[in-house]
Parts: C-alpha cells; sequence; structure tokens
C-alpha cells in the first residue's frame, strides 16, 4: 500500500479532533494522593473518614463541591482516593483549591492546596507542543517513506520496461 | 512472500497501527486520571517514554542485525539494520525534544542532566554516528561490514554509559521527579501507558515495513541498471563483431 | 607464538617512530599548547582551575591521543604498508594488538612527560597520590586505545577520514571519560581507594568488553 497525501491528511484531521475533544471535556474524576501525620510528627496508619470541599479561591469560605469517603486506608501516613466517585466533579478550565478534614482529631491535616482542574493553561501548551511535535515528526517521516517509495516505484516500472525492449 | 501477501500484510499493519493509535489518544486523553502536581502535562509521559522505548528497541535490532550480517553476511540483516538505525535516530531526537519540553514546567528548566535525557543524548550522538558512518562508506559491502562493527560497539556501550551516568549522578542528585518515572503508578495510568507501550512498538515496526521495502527497491534499481548496462555492452559488441 | 608475531609487529612499528619520532613529537607538543590555552581561559590564579584540573588533563589528552591513534593507521596507509602486513601470515586479531599496544605506550610516554608540566602549571601536587593516579591513567589510556585502535582503522577507510575518528570515538568513550575524570579527580583530592576503586571497576569492565569486541570484529575491518 502506498502512502498518498490524502491518507496523511485525513488522519492529521481525525487527530487534530481527537485532541480538542479531549480539551472541552470537563475532569469528572480526580485522582488525589495525599498524606497524613499526627500532631507528633508521626506518620498515621489506619482507617479514617475524610471529608473533601473544592473552594474556587484559596480563602474561599464557600465550597464549590464536596465529598466524603469512609473508611479510607492510610498507610505509613499515605492514602490515595479518587474523587468524583459519589458526588460527581465538574471541573473546567481554572484552578481549584482542594482541603480535606479528618475525624479522629489528633491528626494534622494539610493546608488547602491547588489542584488542576483541566490543567493550568500555560501548561497545556507545552503539552499541546509536544504532542504536535510528536505527530508532525511521525508525519513527515511518514510523508517522506511515501514519497520515496512512489519515486523508486517509477523508476523500477521504467526500467523494467527498458529491460523488456532490450530482450525483444 | 509473493507481492500479493505482502501488500495484505503491509495494509493490514497500517489499518492496526491508525486503529492502535485513535484508541491510544483517547486513553491518554480522555481516560488517564490527571496526576496530581504536575497536571495535564505529565500526559507527555505517555509519549515520551515509548518513544524512548522504541529508540531502544530499534538499537537493539540494529546490534543483532549486525551480529547477524557478521556471521551471515547476507545483506537482508544490513537493510534491516540501516533502517531500524534511521527510524531509532528519529525517535530517539522525539525523546530530547519531548523530555525539556516536560522538564520546563515541572522542574523549571530545559534540561537537565537526569539519567535518561544524558543517557537518550549520547545515544543520539552514538547513533548518528552509526548514521554518518553508512553515508560516508563507499561501496556497499564494505559499508555493511563497518556499520556492522560500529553497530556492536555502540549497543555493548550503552549499559556502561547508563552504569557512569547513574555513579555520576550520585555526587551531584537531581531534583527528584515526583511520581514522574512511573514509581506508584495509578494502576488506569499504568494501563494507558502499557497501551501507549504497544501502540508506538506497533509504530516501529510498520515504519521498518515501509523503510525496509523502499531500501529493498533502491537496491533492485542498482541490480536492474547493472544487468542493463552488462546487456547493452554484449549487444553492442555482438553488433561491432557482425 | 602469538606473542612472538605481535612483538614483531610492534617492534617494526616502534623503530619506525623512533628514526622520526614525528607522532610522538607532535602528541607532546599539542597536549602541551593545549594546557595552556586552558590556562588562558581561566581568570589567573584563580581556583577553579584546580577544581576542574582532572577534566582540564582529560581533555588535553584525549584530543592528542586522537591525533597519534588517526597516524597510526594513516602512516600505513599512505607508505602501502598496510597491504604488506596483511599479506604476511598474520592473523588479523595480532595486528590489532600490536596497533593497540603501539598506540598505548606513546600515549603513556606523552603522557608520562606532560603530567609532570601539569602539575607545575596548574600548581597540583600530583606526588601525593601517584600510585592512584597512574593506575586510573593506565586503564584508561588503555581503554582509549582499544577503541580507538578499531575506529582508526574504520575511519581510515573513510572519506572523511580525519573528521570521522573523533565523531566514532567520543559517543562510545563516554563511560571512560565520566569515570575517568571523576576517579582522577578522587586521586588527586586523596579520596579513599574505595571511591576511586567505585570508578575504576567501570572503566576495567569496559577495557574488557571493547578489547573481546575489538578483538572479534578487527578482522571484518581489515578484509579486502
Amino acid at each position: 500500500m502506498t502512502i498518498k497525501p490524502q491518507h496523511a491528511v485525513l488522519t492529521l484531521l481525525v487527530l487534530l479532533l481527537s485532541i480538542s475533544a479531549g480539551y472541552s471535556q470537563t475532569a469528572r474524576y480526580y485522582h488525589f494522593e495525599g498524606a497524613l501525620s499526627k500532631k507528633d510528627n508521626a506518620p498515621f496508619s489506619g482507617t479514617v473518614d475524610l471529608e473533601f470541599k473544592i473552594y474556587k479561591t484559596p480563602r474561599a469560605e464557600q465550597a464549590e463541591w464536596r465529598e466524603t469517603h469512609r473508611a479510607v486506608a492510610v498507610e505509613n501516613g499515605k492514602f490515595s482516593v479518587m474523587l468524583g466517585s459519589h458526588t460527581p466533579l465538574k471541573l473546567s478550565f481554572y484552578e481549584y483549591y482542594l482541603d480535606f478534614t479528618v475525624s479522629p482529631e489528633d491528626v494534622v491535616t494539610p493546608p488547602r492546596r491547588m489542584i488542576v482542574g483541566s490543567g493550568y493553561n500555560y501548561r497545556l501548551w507545552f503539552l499541546f507542543a509536544a504532542y504536535t511535535i510528536v505527530w508532525l515528526a511521525i508525519f513527515c517521516y511518514v510523508l517522506i517513506l511515501g514519497k520515496k517509495q512512489r519515486k523508486i516505484s517509477t523508476e523500477l516500472n521504467a526500467l523494467r520496461h527498458e529491460a523488456q525492449e532490450i530482450s525483444a | 512472500m509473493p507481492d500479493k501477501t505482502r501488500s495484505v500484510w503491509a495494509f493490514l499493519t497500517g489499518a492496526a497501527v491508525f486503529c492502535a493509535m485513535l484508541v491510544n489518544l483517547y486513553l491518554i486523553f480522555q481516560f488517564a486520571p490527571t496526576e496530581n502536581s504536575m497536571g495535564h502535562v505529565q500526559r507527555i509521559f505517555y509519549f515520551h517514554v515509548p518513544s524512548a522505548w522504541v529508540a531502544f528497541l530499534s538499537f537493539f535490532v540494529v546490534f543483532v542485525c549486525s551480529v547477524m550480517y557478521l556471521i551471515k553476511r547476507d545483506r537482508k540483516y544490513d537493510i534491516i539494520a540501516s533502517s531500524s538505525s534511521e527510524i531509532g535516530v528519529i525517535f530517539a531526537t522525539l525523546v530530547l525534544i519531548t523530555g525539556p519540553i516536560w522538564a520546563r514546567p515541572v522542574w523549571n528548566t530545559w534540561w537537565e542532566w537526569s539519567p535518561r535525557l544524558t543517557l537518550f543524548l549520547v545515544l543520539w550522538f552514538i547513533y548518528l554516528a552509526y548514521l554518518m558512518l553508512r553515508n560516508f562508506v563507499d561501496g556497499e559491502e564494505r559499508r555493511a561490514r563497518f556499520s556492522a562493527v560500529f553497530g556492536i560497539a555502540g549497543f555493548m556501550n550503552v549499559p556502561l554509559v547508563y552504569m557512569s551516568i547513574r555513579l555520576w549522578r550520585d555526587i551531584h542528585p537531581s531534583p527528584v521527579i515526583a511520581g514522574g518515572e512511573g514509581s506508584g503508578l495509578h494502576p488506569d495510568m499504568r494501563a494507558v501507558f502499557f497501551f501507549s507501550l504497544f501502540t508506538f512498538t506497533l509504530l516501529y515496526f510498520w515504519l521498518l515495513g515501509l523503510r525496509i521495502k523502499i531500501e529493498k527497491g533502491q537496491i533492485s534499481i542498482l541490480d536492474i541498471k547493472r544487468a542493463l548496462s552488462l546487456k547493452r555492452e554484449e549487444l553492442t559488441e555482438g553488433k561491432v563483431e557482425i | 607464538m602469538m606473542f612472538g608475531k605481535t612483538g614483531a609487529l610492534f617492534w617494526k612499528d616502534m623503530v619506525a617512530e623512533w628514526r622520526s619520532k614525528e607522532t610522538l613529537f607532535s602528541m607532546l607538543v599539542f597536549s602541551l599548547m593545549m594546557s595552556v590555552v586552558f590556562n588562558f581561559s581561566f581568570p589567573p590564579g584563580s581556583d577553579f582551575i584546580r577544581e576542574a584540573a582532572a577534566g582540564i588533563l582529560w581533555m588535553t589528552f584525549l584530543f592528542a591521543g586522537l591525533l597519534g591513534i588517526g597516524r597510526s593507521f594513516t602512516r600505513e596507509i599512505d607508505k602501502g604498508c598496510l597491504t604488506g602486513i596483511m599479506l604476511a601470515p598474520v592473523e588479523r586479531s595480532t595486528i590489532y594488538i600490536s596497533k593497540l599496544l603501539i598506540n598505548f605506550v606513546f600515549i603513556m610516554l606523552v603522557e608520562a612527560i606532560s603530567l609532570p608540566l601539569f602539575a607545575i602549571f596548574f600548581k597540583l601536587d600530583l606526588l601525593q597520590n601517584i600510585f592512584a593516579i597512574a593506575f586510573v591513567f593506565t586503564i584508561s589510556i588503555l581503554g582509549f586505545c582499544i577503541i580507538g585502535t578499531l575506529f582508526a582503522a574504520i575511519s581510515v577507510n573513510v572519506r572523511t577520514r580525519e573528521i570521522m575518528l573523533p565523531i566514532l570515538q567520543f559517543p562510545i568513550s563516554v563511560p571512560l571519560i565520566i569515570c575517568g575524570v571523576q576517579a582522577t579527580r578522587a586521586a588527586i583530592e586523596g579520596q579513599e581507594w574505595a571511591v576511586i576503586w567505585g570508578w575504576s571497576k567501570i572503566i576495567i569492565a569496559f577495557d574488557i568488553i571493547f578489547f573481546i569486541v575489538g578483538y572479534l570484529t578487527f578482522e571484518f575491518i581489515i578484509e579486502e
């Protein structure tokens, strides 16, 4: 099969569509890994109930979204939850601030931290740049190979023609 | 392999690559969860590391074909080696480009002498030297021999380079990449990563097939031209004799 | 018996060189010039030079060494000796070993002469740890010659002869350069043997692996 320019353009279009589709979406889940320690800085192990809240600004009083995760296993101070599994998240393009509260009182919770919804704007450009470069490189290579292949085929046909004429 | 079967295989592989890529893109941009500290930029990981894998695979193929060529002296090993090295250099270049693009927003610097990037820089130079050697040697058989020797030397060097770089880094430790090196990946992320690895491997084999076909075509052209000029000589001699 | 033939080839090169001494002198002058030029690159009397001494030493001997190794084959080709050697009933690998030894001896000679001068230029005290330094240099130069001889044989047959050797040599020398410079620095600074040995292990592994590769593949290069 020879690679024709039409194939390449079509595939490029599909790829571009897929990226834009990806970014118009809003994140529905958010994988969060956190750390807990006791007041005396010792790492904490056990099961806790955590209530997560997301705010629009670092000092907002009203939470945009909240979700409680019960019986989260904490091992050596670390735990991991999937936010959005009970209450759907709808984080779009901006930055958000997340904090959580724990039931046992003697456990220290870290201060509110910044999380990414659909990502920082400027960072997204890097992702886009990397992705585009990879795909452009592969495309150009395939196109160049296709062109070379066509040239070789034409030359081979011409030579075979010549060979037939000579044997005649 | 007869021509018909060959083109069917080529088409199937191409179609497989295309479909796998579409699925891969969906997985990378929609399915994979967002990483905690790096955000969406971390998704570069899903094609940065598979590119590195493909580069390694290509260079390994070059090594194996170099050894086989020196043992068997069959031209086909040289063809595979030359095609594979070209693809390997392309993917190594992509690793060296996507690496800094990932590093800049995350570590705030374009270049970091991290073990993987440094290793790839050296690897890139080795295989660039390989390509230059192939370009500058005249004589098909000689070219195959010399590149085979250098291909072997280049690949045998890789573990040594890696060890030296690791030891060197121990005296100047680099910033710890939070979960970037695949340490403790979420199972969903791991699944996407493996699929991406699979897709890129498929891509490698497809590109290899295309490139080998071109190489064989070029050799056929030379062979036919040679045969034709011999035939023409015979005919003209015949005419003169008469 | 193999040693006899290797010895004979080695001796032939040695005598040829001793008569003219062109390679030895050029390498010596080049390495000394380089160290002076490096000295000018930094502010006078700066401490940085002493810290970077190991690296500068290495840069100097790498470039000088490359010159010498390159010449060991071009000289043969220029004078048409290579065909003569190949016609002789000698195994190709023996040629490899003899060339390797000649390059090694030459570079060691040049280093032996330049090192004291460097110590003076850069105000280094090398005598204190002279054994460690000598050890590191020996294994590193050996490694450099092992791959250098192999690649010189390749590049002599290539159109862009002079530039091809460094292009082939430097990427493959990376482990040597990293470990060699660090080991030399450790030796100069008088660090404990365990540290120096850590680096040297890799250099020795490099030497062994590439000697085997060179020994096995040299005959494929000198084939006509």
